[in-house]
């Protein structure tokens, strides 16, 4: 499995609605741009944090306490929102954030939630590609025409077969040996 | 009818103060509390508005909009900022946008033909960063 991790991944919104009255800024920033998770197997549920010890962390740096929510979301099937070699993930059922909504965050202040991943026990996912996306975004208060929002990105492979009865004892060998 | 359609005053400032390259994708929604008849679109007609973004340094007139400028609604669908997509000209787009770089982003808004409501309605327009692949 690959985590990768990309450092500051984030958008500022700059709003004046009406200029010299009030104008106010909204930021979030992610360290987890685009996660790699390699060599699942069919029928099994990965925890990101459990296999990485990262979680999924958003933070307000705007100027103002904000909602936020996070959605899992399917890619568009075009080039501009596939990954080269990875297809949409089947169903968005698949992912489950731990938690989608945190309410009044202030600024400078985290949202922090886990990922998990459900591979179904069907043979036609072996070898396959998927990409799915997670969209952390403010939820607009009330006369707020702007929200901001952080797409990451999620690319899993699965293995090629589920591992039988000799791959098994191959690993608790391996780990009994170390 | 409603009048046919207006360009906003002024823009929002959209920075990318992070360390990495970033696209845009832009959707928007009707968030009138209790509810709203209105629901964006393509086409106007009735109890449905079109709503197109452009990236720009300057306020640009109505007809600079185009039809790949349209904000679909949220959060099912998006559009994919390009160099022709949400922008005037590829001189200033939501596409590869670099670290400590600021985008301007205008709104053409072209309402209903006809309203099933009077009230004041919301519209809030989201604006999401995603890294760009290398």
């Amino acid at each position: 499995m690959v985590i990768k991790q990309k450092s500051v991944f984030c958008v500022f919104i700059f709003y004046f609605l009406f200029p010299f009255e009030f104008g106010f800024c909204l930021g979030l920033s992610s360290t987890m741009g685009e996660v790699i998770l390699e060599n699942l197997t069919i029928g099994a549920t990965y925890s990101v944090v459990q296999q990485s010890g990262m979680y999924l962390e958003v933070l307000n740096r705007g100027d103002v306490p904000v909602s936020l929510r996070i959605d899992v979301t399917k890619p568009k099937n075009i080039p501009e929102d596939l990954k080269e070699g990875y297809e949409p993930i089947p169903s968005t059922d698949w992912v489950k954030v731990e938690k989608i909504l945190f309410s009044e965050i202030p600024p400078g202040e985290k949202a922090v939630t886990d990922i998990t991943i459900t591979i179904p026990d069907d043979k036609k996912h072996y070898g396959k590609r998927y990409q799915v996306y997670l969209w952390s975004r403010t939820v607009p208060q009330k006369g707020s025409i702007v929200a901001a929002g952080l797409i990451h990105r999620v690319l899993f492979s699965i293995a090629k077969k589920k591992k039988g009865f000799f791959g098994k004892l191959f690993i608790f060998l391996h780990l009994k040996k170390k | 009818m409603l009048s046919s359609s207006v360009v906003s005053n002024s823009s929002f400032t959209v920075v990318n103060d992070g360390n990495i390259t970033e696209t845009y994708r832009i959707s928007c929604n009707t968030t009138t509390a209790g509810g709203s008849p209105w629901s964006p679109g393509s086409v106007r007609s009735d109890d449905v508005f079109v709503l197109r973004g452009a990236f720009y340094t300057v306020r640009p007139s109505s007809e600079s909009f185009k039809d790949d400028d349209i904000i679909p609604e949220g959060p099912s669908d998006y559009v994919v900022c390009s160099t022709s997509t949400v922008a005037i000209d590829a001189s200033h787009t939501g596409k590869k946008v670099y670290r400590n770089t600021k985008r301007w982003l205008w709104f053409s808004f072209q309402p209903p033909t006809t309203s099933g409501t009077a009230a004041q309605q919301e519209i809030t327009v989201t604006i999401s960063a995603q890294e760009d692949y290398p």
